[in-house]
This record gives structure tokens, sequence and C-alpha cells, in this order.
């Protein structure tokens, strides 16, 4: 019956608003674990070191310095809709490491003080958890401390490592896609991943299997004035499907910290990649926007094969900064791409994201949806580029892009770019403004619900349509994310 | 039978002397707004082609035919065109004429249910009170009836009456030696807290081309609800010009069907003013068009005031050579926060050469408003009917059953269920 | 029941409620007519608490306690339910997601325990016969795309299940035609007891005809100048309003 189904997602809406009390960033905590950290600074010495400490096979240096002297030549983007003040490159930790280089078996070998932080996060690192079928790759700042289910996945093939053990094991795979979807002269954030990426994840789905379990990486950056540079690349062979959940918190710091991640999707004859992501970074000082993390990433996928698809699903609550275009180009022909979006923004928080789907392949069709909430002082803009090539016969793409307004301090804006090379290609473009009504708290109040529940209640209903995109866990925890980002922004 | 055609400047002259045969002083109502209307029509023009509201549908082949005024033929049986099972109060109308031998007004007692060349004195007196004062002179053939039209149906429904029984007119067009013209006009008022159903049937056995010019204008007052159900199953040979005008009052609710399931050219006015807060409409449509069939559904609703509902939804079928046309304007004034108005035309073409226009029009000044509008023309799905016929579905019954579930979604929506049911026959007959 | 004295209150400076004064004893129904603009609509929002407008002085209690203190979210832990005149839309948000918050939201002010999914399913079956409310209804999202008469009965539909101790119906007849007024009036009928009071502004007195007003009143000017047993509600018909402006009022 319909309805019970219903009801179990409303108990779970339930568990979620009474869990929404405390007004304080509830992550912000420090764990206090020593570091291997490199000097502040940016030069080629450098990028050595970071390659010799990561005993890298020698195309990666290469790779590497070639990024970097391409970064030197290249100018700080400026075109979004954002504000910060100017960053110096140069007084910023490229390497840090957790002193205790774990090389582990089980979860009582893990220092006690990660456990405890991992708890407070509500990372399901536990065994039961694990039992529920989430193999783990917990990265904390940039180096992989445990890798669960490996085994399980290698039965099937697949590959579920850290980056660094990916360039260990497989270096040829490595060699052969990573770059290829965002090439490191691609922007200047991109290149100064290249130069710097410490770690990240690296999965690879052979032909015909389909991975059993949800893959999900927990990102948190926790070392004072370390740039994060994470670096993911999922290959997905013919006819293979692969789900991709990330999550992220990040503990409270006084100082902006910069995270550049560089996320690569490639999709071969009719195999799916489903990459979710949860964002929920330190947004900064509701009142001053003091502290919070930049978040400018690439995330890009390329349908390669005919009938492959790609999916990017992201609920962003967090981070001072977003800047954020997960892409996808649609070279196969009947390919798919799909952009499901919830973006909140609250206090002194600025998110300019959105998608681009490029259509090169004949009937290949994407679907844009794109909800903004704005509250507080903040800024938050839709920017999507629609480009529908000259082969890209009967193409279709649909978006719709919606902002939701909660108070009168903050702004939406939605900047579409449609591009259109094919006549028989067809884009169709909806979007809507509206405010968070009082009339609706009001309604929900005579009917004994406080406004604070409201407001979740009315904005989870505003997300639905993204919402049910994600994993059923990972749909709970945006859910819970989109209240305590919201909390106190009304009444 | 060779049928004439005017052609030159004298096009407009010979075509209201078809529709007009007398001069309109002398008409038993309204004479003051009749007279009025006959005077605006000197100065009105028909539609060019670059007329946006016409431009779907060419007036000139329509109105170029040498017609001469359908005479009053005897009735003959009316049985086939009853509607089975339905309890109604029945007005029959042959070639445009009200035939008080087949009418049959029983059930409404309470109710005025008269022909506008017999009117009582109460009904007069509702006429004079509302005759014109919706559907006028702005348009050609809106004056044209307006100015001429001598009979058709008064319904008034007195205040908190609700209506024991539906009322159905049958109107019927007769064979005639030549194209003929005809004209009817039908006023419903419902007066505050009443309710009533209306059924129009329009049938023709006629083998020579006719052109009907229909007008009506209905009043629904505050709290009262009207249903109007419009069943135009006229033959090939009978084109059909209708404006149809209404005003809603505060809380009121009104439902019209346009069902077109034959004929040769029809164009349809349809004009809602919700001149009350709280009002609910509903504007439904279907038309299951064949051979060289033009149908042009031209719909306007006007919301004037807040917290209004309207939901349009015409859905069509189009085989052959045929062509359909929707055109539907939501106007949302500015004093209208609040709207609330949905509107979906969705078209499914059997054949190549069928042709489906579809044109929303949102002209919203309110800023505080829920509109949408969505359109779609398609085949019938291709899925659906392979999956039918792999589970043993002969093809015609497949496509039977397909477009009974399509056109479903309109007809389940009519509260009479005889005339759902005669309606759901008359559909799955159609394309046989 | 419920005690109102004096009430005085104002929307933007615009003071509407002038002075308004009105007694409910458990089990009562109250009768609230007058012509437009009388603040028949201010006084059902005054009472459930809209922020919009301003008290400027005055005093309400309810069972004991000032209603005027609480928020609105406790007046319905009270038991004071409002039938909204023009009911909300909240897209996204399942009928049945809002009432189980709503309806566990109020049962924790009165101290009871939640609602189990299973009984909560029982009890919404059981509610939604008998409001007669299309099942389908409950799965959509709350009032989003429902016609007038769809809205009005979900509101009786919402009434039944949050078991109030007071009901103000702003206006629910309006824009109903006679079957669904007769639905309405039944849901309201069953829901009548010694306990349970009610408040029912309308316009029509057809209305009453349906459900049976101990006390009609008649509302002018921001206070009630006429009061009488139902039998005003049908010399209110047939005279109408105008006889209030001329002033030859025996209050």
């Amino acid at each position: 019956m319909a309805e019970e189904k219903l009801l179990e997602a409303i108990s779970e809406d339930e568990k979620i608003i009474q869990e929404v009390t405390g007004q304080k960033y509830k992550y912000g905590f420090v764990t206090d674990i020593e570091s291997d950290k490199a000097p502040k600074g940016l030069n080629e010495d450098i990028i050595r070191m970071i390659s010799a400490k990561k005993q890298e096979p020698e195309f990666m240096l290469e790779y590497r310095l070639r990024a970097f002297k391409h970064w030197q030549k290249m100018k700080e983007p400026n075109w979004a809709h954002v504000q910060y003040p100017p960053i110096d490159f140069q007084d910023i930790h490229y390497y840090a490491a957790p002193k205790q280089k774990p090389q582990l078996n089980s979860l009582d070998e893990v220092d006690p003080e990660l456990l405890k932080t991992f708890e407070k996060l509500g990372i399901p690192l536990q065994e039961q958890k694990m039992l529920a079928g989430v193999a783990v790759d917990a990265v904390v700042d940039s180096v992989s401390i445990k890798t669960t289910y490996k085994e399980k996945l290698a039965e099937k093939g697949i590959i579920f490592c850290s980056f660094s053990e990916a360039l260990q094991e497989h270096p040829e795979l490595v060699r052969k896609y990573m770059g290829t979807v965002v090439p490191h002269t691609d922007n200047f954030y991109a290149a100064l991943n290249a130069a710097v990426f410490t770690d990240g994840s690296f999965v690879y789905i052979p032909e015909g299997v389909r991975c059993p379990m949800e893959l999900s990486t927990y990102f948190r950056i926790n070392e004072q004035n370390t740039g994060q540079f994470e670096r993911t690349l999922i290959v997905a062979e013919a006819g293979s499907y692969v789900s991709y959940p990330e999550g992220c918190t990040a503990p409270q710091r006084d100082e902006n910290q910069l995270h550049a991640a560089v996320v690569e999707l490639v999709a071969m004859d009719n195999a799916e990649i489903k990459y979710s992501t949860v964002q929920n970074w330190y947004p900064g000082d509701p009142e001053t926007g003091k502290g919070g993390i930049y978040n400018f990433v690439t995330k890009r996928g390329i349908c390669k094969g005919r009938n492959s698809k790609i999916s990017w699903t992201q609920v962003e609550t967090g981070s001072a900064i977003t800047w954020k275009y997960p892409s996808v180009i649609l070279k196969g022909d009947n390919s798919e791409g799909e952009f499901y979006s919830v973006a909140v923004t609250n206090g002194r928080q600025q998110a300019d994201t959105g998608t681009k789907m490029i259509h090169i392949g004949k009937n290949t069709r994407s679907v844009i949806i794109s909800k903004g909430i704005s509250a507080g002082k903040s800024q938050n803009s839709y920017r999507g580029l629609v480009r529908m090539m000259k082969g890209a016969e009967n193409a279709r793409n649909f978006s719709q892009c919606d902002s939701m307004l909660i108070g009168n301090q903050c702004g939406a804006h939605t900047f579409p770019y449609i591009e259109v090379g094919n006549p028989t290609a067809k884009v169709e473009h909806e979007a809507t403004t509206s405010k968070i009504g009082e009339d609706q708290i009001f309604y929900c109040n005579q009917r004994g619900i406080d406004t604070e529940k409201a407001v979740g209640l009315i904005v989870n209903g505003y997300c639905r349509e993204v919402l049910n995109q994600l994993p059923m866990e990972f749909a709970v925890e945006a859910q819970k994310l989109l209240s305590i980002s919201l909390e106190g922004s009304v009444g | 039978m060779a049928i004439q055609t005017n052609t030159g400047t004298d096009i407009k002259e010979a075509f209201i002397r078809a529709f007009a045969p007398e001069a309109p002083n002398g008409q038993p109502i309204a004479p003051a707004v009749k007279e009025s209307a006959a005077a605006a029509l000197q100065a009105l023009q028909f539609p060019h082609k670059k007329n946006e509201a016409w431009k779907y549908t060419p007036v000139q082949p329509l109105v170029s035919k040498a017609y001469i005024p359908a005479e009053a033929t005897e009735p003959e049986d009316i049985s086939p065109f009853l509607i089975p099972e339905l309890e109604a109060d029945v007005l029959v109308y042959i070639n445009g004429k009200f035939s008080s031998a087949h009418s049959q007004i029983q059930h409404n007692k309470q109710l005025c249910i008269e022909s506008l060349r017999q009117l009582s004195s109460q009904g007069k007196a509702v006429v004079e009170a509302h005759f014109g004062k919706l559907l006028n002179k702005d348009d050609i053939f809106a004056a044209l009836n307006t100015a001429y039209a001598k009979d058709g149906t008064l319904v008034y429904v007195p205040k908190g009456t609700v209506a024991a029984a539906p009322i159905h007119i049958i109107q019927l067009t007769l064979p005639g030696q030549a194209a003929c013209s005809l004209q009817h006009r039908n006023l419903f008022v419902v007066e505050p807290l009443a309710e009533a159903k209306v059924v129009e049937s329009f049938y023709s056995l006629s083998t020579v081309p006719s052109l009907r010019n229909a007008g009506t204008e209905i009043f629904v007052g505050e709290n009262a609800g009207l249903e109007y159900v419009k069943l135009q199953l006229e033959q090939h040979t009978a084109s059909q010009i209708d404006h149809t005008e209404v005003s809603q009052a505060r809380h009121s609710r009104f439902s019209i069907f346009t069902i077109t399931l034959n004929g040769d050219t029809v164009r349809n006015d349809l004009q809602i003013h919700l001149d009350g807060t709280e009002t609910e409409t509903h504007l439904m449509g279907i038309y299951l068009l064949s051979g060289k069939q033009h149908v042009d559904n031209y719909t306007q609703i006007l919301h004037k005031q807040p917290h209004c509902y309207s939901n349009e939804l015409y859905k069509g079928i189009v085989a052959d050579q045929a062509t359909a046309a929707f055109s539907g304007k939501i106007h949302v004034f500015q004093q209208a926060q609040k709207t609330n108005a949905f509107q979906s035309n969705r078209n499914i073409l059997l054949s190549k050469s069928a042709n489906a226009y579809t044109r929303p029009q949102l002209e919203i000044y309110a800023d505080d408003v829920k509109c949408s509008h969505g359109a779609t023309t398609g085949k019938l799905e291709e899925d659906a009917m392979f999956y039918l016929r792999s589970r043993g579905i002969p093809e015609k019954q497949a496509r039977k059953m397909l477009i009974h579930a399509f056109a479903g979604e309109v007809v389940e929506q009519i509260s009479l269920e005889a005339v759902r049911t005669y309606l759901e026959s008359l559909i799955a007959s159609r394309y046989e | 029941m419920l005690k109102i004295d004096q009430l005085h209150a104002a929307i933007e400076g615009k003071e509407i409620l002038k002075g308004f004064s009105l007694e409910v004893k458990p089990g009562e129904v109250h009768a609230i007519m007058g012509p437009n603009g009388s603040g028949k609509s201010t006084l059902a929002s005054v009472l459930a608490g809209k922020e919009d407008y301003e008290v400027t002085s005055g005093s309400v209690s309810f069972n004991g306690k000032d209603l005027l203190e609480m928020e609105p979210d406790q007046r319905a832990g009270e038991g004071l339910f409002l039938a909204f005149q023009y009911p909300v839309e909240i897209p996204g948000v399942s009928m049945v997601n809002f009432l189980r918050t709503a309806v566990n939201a109020v049962r924790e002010y009165r101290g009871q325990e939640p609602l189990s999914a299973g009984a909560f399913l029982k009890l919404m079956k059981e509610k939604k016969h008998m409001v007669d409310l299309d099942s389908d209804l409950t799965k959509r999202s709350v009032n989003e795309g429902f016609s007038g008469g769809e809205k009005k009965r979900n509101e009786i539909f919402q009434m039944a299940m949050l078991d109030p101790k007071l009901v103000i119906l702003d206006e629910t007849d309006s824009g109903l035609d006679i079957d669904a007024l007769r639905i309405v009036a039944d849901a309201v009928n069953k829901l009548r007891n010694e306990e349970r009071s009610f408040i029912v502004i309308t316009h029509y007195q057809r209305l009453l005809d349906y459900i049976v007003p101990d006390h009609v009143h008649v509302l002018h000017q921001g206070k009630i100048v006429k009061s009488g047993g139902k039998e005003l509600a049908l010399e209110l018909e047939e005279k109408g309003y105008d006889w209030l402006k001329e002033g030859a009022l025996g209050v």
C-alpha cells in the first residue's frame, strides 16, 4: 500500500526533525591528531615532495609538473556571482597526513580519537552499518584510513580504492583515464588540483558488472590551513552500473579553507553511473561569513558509449562559497545525462552552481532539475549551459530551475545559457521564483506544527523531486541537513 | 447538387441576408439590444486570416457560400436523438425552430424553461434583464446572432432552487434544397444558490452543407452551480460557429464540456468572466476528427477576482487530413491574486497529414498566482498498443481501448451517468 | 469554554474589531453572519493567532487560559481548530505526512503518546470515510491542485483528525454545491457533542438549515449588533443587511 510507504518515509522525517535542535553548527569540533604536514607554499619542490611521499610512478610526477606550469600562467576566474577576498595560494599547506601511518585490518586498530570523530559525525563506519551494505572509504586529510568490503568487491572484479593505491596497483588504468574528462588545462582550480592533489578515490567497474552496493566516501577537512585537493575517478565499462554517494562534513574553523576537488566519470556503452553528493562543510559565521569553506569543484562525466547514462544528484547546504557545475558530455548516441540539485544558502553563504549538458551524439537526452533556497543574507545562483552540437540530431533537454526565497535580504539568480546548433534538437526551460509563504507556515501552526518543523516540512516538500533521487540513507541525511541549515531563518 | 459561391464585395451583404431575412424590429425580445447589434454589424468585417484569433481557421470559404435560411420542416420521429436513460426535460428545435410537439417539460416545475419565441411574462422579464449583456456586438458573428437569432432556449433557475432533472436541448438540422443557414440563441440564468445541468446536442440529417451561427449567454449567480454539456454530433456537411460567453459571480461553480465528434468546420468561441471571488471553473473538451474536418476551440478565461480556480483540459484525436486547433488564453488581472489556473491540451495524431495546433496564452498581471499550462502532440502510444496486441487483443480492439482511455479523463468528469454512457458508446464507434 | 471580552484588533493600523464580545459554552454552536467587511474573517484569524493582526485591547480566555498569550501551534494544541476560508497549498508535502506531523505534534502537546503508523492509518481511514473524502486526496500534496470544494472538505477531514475542542468554520460552505454542503454538515453534526463547540462563520443562511445553531449573531463594524436564535438567520436571509446601514439598531 502506497500510504504505508509514505509513512515509513515520514517516520524518518520525524526522527530528523527531532534531531534538529541546537542552533550551533553541529559538526564544529576539531580532532586532535598529529599531522605530518608540508611547509606552507607551492613550488616544484613541494610537488616533488608530495609525489615522492606517495611513491608515485614517474608519469604522475610529470603530469603534476605540467599542470603546475600551466596553472602558473592562469588567472583566477571571476565570472561567478560570488565575492571573497583574494586567496594567497602561498599561504596554504599542500600536504598533510595523519602521523600514525595506518595499515589496519580491523576497526580496533584505528586511532580511537578518530573513531570518536566518526561517531560524532554519524559516519556509518561501524560494523552494523557495513552490514547494511555500505562500503566506506573514509578520507581524513587526504590519506585513506580504511577501505572496507574490498574483498567482496574484488570478487566481482571491482576496484574501489584510494587514488594513491590505484597509482601503485593499477597505474595503467589511472594513466589511461585520468585527465581525459577534466584535462589539467580545463580551469584554474582543475589545474591546481592536478598539480597538488593528495588523494581521493578510484573506482573501476568491469564490463557487465552491476556494483552490488553503494560506494561511499566521506570527506572531512581537518587540518588548519590545509587546502584539500581530492581527485576522484570512476570508470564504468560497457554494460556496468555503479552508484556512488559522497558526503562531506567539516569542523568549525576561523580561517577560510580552500577545497578544489576534481571528479571525473567515464561511462562506456550501456553503462550507468549515479553520483550523489551531500555537502555540508562549515558555511562560516552566519553574521560575518568568517571561517567558511571555499568549495571550488570541477565535476564532469562523459557518456562515451552508446546508451550510457550519468546522473548527478547534489544537496549543497554547506561552504561559504560554492562554485560547482557537475556536467555531462553526451558523446555516445542515445546517451542520457541528469542533474538534480538542491542548493541551500543561509547566513552569508554564496553559491554559484548548476550544470553543463553538452550534447554531441544523436538522440541524446538530458534533464536538469535545480532547486535553490536562499535565506539570511545569502546569494544563490543557478548557472547552467545546455549546448546542442551540430550532430545532436533529435537531442532533447528539459530544464527546471526553481528558486525559493526566505526573508527579504537574500538573492536568487538564474543564468541559463542555451546554445542550439541543430534544428531537430529540442530544449525546454522552466523557471520559477517563489517566497516561502507566511500563510503556509501559519497553516501548519494552526494544525499544531511549530514554525521550525513547518519550515522543514515546506522546504523538504519543495525539494522532493531531487531528494527522491538520492539513495535512501543519503536522503535522510540530506533532509536533516536542509533543516539544520535553515534553522533560525524564519520568524 | 452544386453549391453556389458568392464573390466580391457583396459577400458580407449576402451572408447577412442569408442569416437575417427579417428586420430586427418587430422581434419579440429585447428590441433595443437587437437593433443596436444590427447597427453595429454594418461596421464589422469578417476576420481576416491575419487576425490572431482566427489564425487557424480560414473564414472565407465558410462565409462565401450562398446560403438560404433553413426552412422549418415538418418534424419526424425524434427518438433516435434522445439520450437513453436520461430523465430530462427535453426541448427540440428543428432547423432552429422550437417544436413544442416534440418537447416535453415536466420535471422542473420551479424553473422557467422556454423557447425564446414563446416567453411567459416571467421569462420576458429575465430576458430583458440579461439578453445581450455578455454576448453582443464586438464580433461579426456574435453581433449577427444577437441582432437576428429568433429562437433558442431560456433556462431560468430561481434563487435557491436545485433543478429536479437535467435539461436536454436537441438541435436538429433537416435536409434542405440548398446550403442552409441557421441560428439559435440560448440564455441560461442561474440565480444565487441554485443548481442546474444542461445538455445540448446537435444532429444533422442533411446532405447539403449548412452553417449554424450559435450564441449562448450564461449567468451563474452567487454560490450557484451550472454544468453544461455540448455534444456536437452533426454530419460532415454541417459547420458551426459558436459563441458562448459566461459570467460567474462569487462562490459560483461552472463546468462546460465541449465534445466535437463530427461536423465539417467547427469553431467554438468560449469566454468566461470570473466576476466574483472564489469561483470554480472547469473547461473540458474532446474532439475526435477524421476526413477533412476542421475544429477550432478558442477559449478565454478572464480571472478578474482573487482566489478563483480554473481547470482547462482539452483532448483530441486527429485522423486523416483533419485539423484541430486549440487556443487557450488565461488572463489574470492585477487584482486577481491567489489565482489558480491550470490548462492542458493533449493531441494524438493518427496520420501524417493530420494537423494539430496548440496555442496557450498566459497573460498574468498579478504576482501571487499559480498558473500552468501543458501541451503535447504525439502518436497513439505505440508501446501500449504493442503490449495490448502481444496479449492477444486485435489491433482494432486495442486502438479502441486506448482511445477510450484517452478520452476517459474528460468523460468521467461529466456528472450525468446517462450522458457518460452515451458518449462512451459514441466514442467507441468513432473510428470504426 | 471561550470568553471574548471587548476585543479590539487592527491590521496595518486599521481597526477591524471594535469591542467584540462573545461567550461560547461547551457544546454550543454559534453562527456569526454579517455583511462583507464586518470583521468575520478577522475574528477567525485573531483567535487562531495570525501575526498580521494586532490585538490592541480586550481579552480572550480559552478554557481558563489566556489565548492571546499563546503561539498559534499552542492554540491548536489546546484544541482550537480553524477551518480556513482559503486553505493553503504546500507543494511536495503529502497530506499523509502533513497530518501525521500535525496529529503527533498535537498529541505531544497534550501529553499523549504519538500514534503508531498502523493506528494513524486506521484513524485516517475512519475519518476519511466520515467525510466521504476521495482516498486519492490524502496521497496528493497538501491542497495542491485541489478544487475549491475539495479544499473545503479537506479542512473538515483535518478537523475530524485533530479532535479539537473548539472549531471555527470560516465560510466553509462558500462555493459548495448542495451535495458537498450536506457532507460537510453531516461531518460537523457527527462531531457535535456536549464538550465540543463550534463558531460557524457564513454568508449563507442555507448552511444553518443543516447545522442548526444555538445562537445567531450579526456582526457589523467590528462588533455584535444583534443576537438571537436560529430564526434570526432566516430573517437576515429575507431582509439582507441593508437595515444595518440605517442605524436603526436595537443594540
